[in-house]
């Protein structure tokens, strides 16, 4: 076993294969706050990627419901338990063995996957999901069966869930990747993007088995595994829709709630990110840190953030997204003017952002947040692409449209 | 399926799942206040916010509206807006 840095976990772990070479990471941030789980991203990709015989129970792109629900169902409460029986007691954060840079939310005590593996025939502790697991997506959660007319007449909830919107993590560390004995997933150099060598695979479900996030999915028409590929065509950019430039994928693109953003970001020898400050997935992980990794705890270093849900309780936040998630809730809670500018670049274009700018507008108001009273401006973003051009603008506040006779029915929102 | 009636047994039904809710907080005052800071913040106007919770368009809010009442509504909005705050443009 190679040692390698998780910078997530603020130490070193035992990983299966050196340091890999990618010089960028595909990377995104998913604002769970804004999400309606209208599930155009789900059916973006699988209309894209997931549509022939033999891929019926497979979803690449899914939301979830949580507390409760899961694809397939109870993945992360089954390797959590798993994890814990392995290390009694010992799965905890040191959140004080801080450093900005290489341990932005403490230090991470127990054990991650690798770690608990035997190393023998499991490269990472995991499990293979049941058929009926991955059958009916979203089975017993948010999910309203009918239109009423008057009132609300659906059971009525005084407690509040979330909706987890989950891809391949294209981790740095990844568990496929360790667990496959034909060498038949690798992570390219280019973007990070994680793959599975169709030609290679024999179907052995290792990678299923050790995908914590249960992204890898076997296809019994073709006997082999399966995962996300990153919408790879559309971000080297050599897809023609494209026209040469690195584009968002299927699923980034199609989000009507506009909470997605995903670029590349540039990463050392030593697997830290490289300073890029003007990039907005940089911005928001490492400068203003309202964005966190999915269960960091895992180990595998997953490269899709999240912006936690504001109104959960804190220890179940804490459990799916460490110790940061105090931190990261108080800043986007009372954003400052550049975190404001910059989620609205979510989703405002097709291209990739590589960089963007902040460009000052005019005081419009005062409101009162947290007991405090804060100042709002309409800024503007400007997002600019691989070769510095500009290919989006967008103002912090959001036009409002409001449709007028017959196209009124239903559409008009506030 | 649209005429029928909500069947609690239904495994298919509407069940979404509660988080517990911690002792002395009141969850309809946070996500109201969660729902319209979010939107302030994008610089929708005050006047535009209360049709938000009294729409029956958006099941949420207007669980909140209906069970706790307008002058509820209109609290934590006159609260976030104002008195001393600004209408914003």
């Amino acid at each position: 076993m190679a040692k390698v840095r998780n910078w997530q976990l603020g130490r070193e772990m035992d990983y299966r294969y050196e340091n890999g070479k990618a010089k960028r990471q595909f990377a995104a941030v998913f604002n769970i706050n804004r999400c309606i789980a209208c599930q155009t991203c789900t059916m973006a990709c699988k209309s894209t990627w997931t549509f022939s015989p033999g891929q019926e129970l497979m979803w690449w792109n899914n939301v979830e419901t949580k507390p409760y629900g899961g694809y397939p169902q109870n993945w992360d409460l089954k390797i959590l338990d798993l994890q814990e029986k392995a290390n009694p007691g010992g799965q905890v954060w040191n959140a004080t063995k801080k450093d900005t840079k290489t341990a932005p939310y403490g230090t991470f005590e127990g054990k991650t996957i690798f770690e608990t593996a035997n190393q023998t025939d499991q490269m990472a502790t995991g499990y293979i999901p049941p058929e009926a697991d991955w059958k009916s997506p979203n089975i017993y959660e948010d999910t309203a069966t009918r239109f009423v007319k008057e009132g609300v007449s659906l059971p009525e909830h005084s407690g509040w869930f979330f909706y987890l919107q989950r891809i391949c993590n294209h981790c740095t560390y990844p568990a496929c990747l360790a667990a496959c004995p034909r060498n038949a997933v690798y992570k390219r150099e280019e973007d990070g993007i994680v793959l599975i060598d169709q030609g290679r695979c024999r179907g052995y479900r290792k990678c299923v088995e050790a995908c914590p996030y249960k992204k890898s999915m076997y296809r019994p028409s073709t006997r082999t595994s399966e995962k996300c590929i990153g919408c790879y065509p559309r971000v080297e950019g050599t897809d023609p829709l494209t026209e040469g430039l690195p584009m968002e994928t299927r699923c980034m693109t199609a989000c009507i709630g506009k909470i997605r953003l995903q670029g590349l970001v540039q990463v050392g020898d030593d697997g830290l990110w490289i300073e890029d400050r003007q990039n907005p997935l940089y911005y928001l992980v490492q400068v203003a840190k309202v964005a966190l990794p999915l269960y960091p705890q895992f180990g595998t270093q997953p490269n899709v953030y999240y912006i936690p849900p504001r109104w959960v309780p804190r220890d179940y936040l804490r459990q799916m997204f460490g110790p940061g998630v105090d931190d990261a809730i108080a800043a986007y809670e009372n954003p400052s003017r550049e975190t404001l500018a910059v989620l609205q670049l979510f989703r405002a274009t097709q291209s990739i952002i590589f960089s963007y700018k902040v460009q000052q507008g005019p005081k419009t108001g005062e409101l009162k947040i947290g007991g405090q009273t804060r100042e709002i401006f309409d800024d503007v973003a400007i997002g600019y692409d691989s070769k510095g051009r500009e290919i989006v603008r967008v103002a912090v506040h959001e036009p409002v449209i409001e449709r007028q006779g017959a196209l009124a029915f239903a559409m008009n929102t506030i | 399926m649209v005429d029928k009636e909500h069947e609690a047994d239904d495994p298919y039904e509407f069940v979404a799942v509660r988080f517990p809710v911690e002792e002395g907080v009141d969850q309809d005052e946070r996500m109201a206040r969660v729902f319209i800071e979010e939107y302030a913040l994008l610089g929708v106007p005050r006047h535009r916010i209360l049709q938000l919770f009294r729409s029956q368009q958006f099941a949420s809010t207007n669980a909140i509206y209906v069970n706790r009442g307008q002058a509820f509504v209109e609290a934590i909005i006159e609260d976030i807006y104002g008195p001393q705050a600004q209408e914003v443009a």
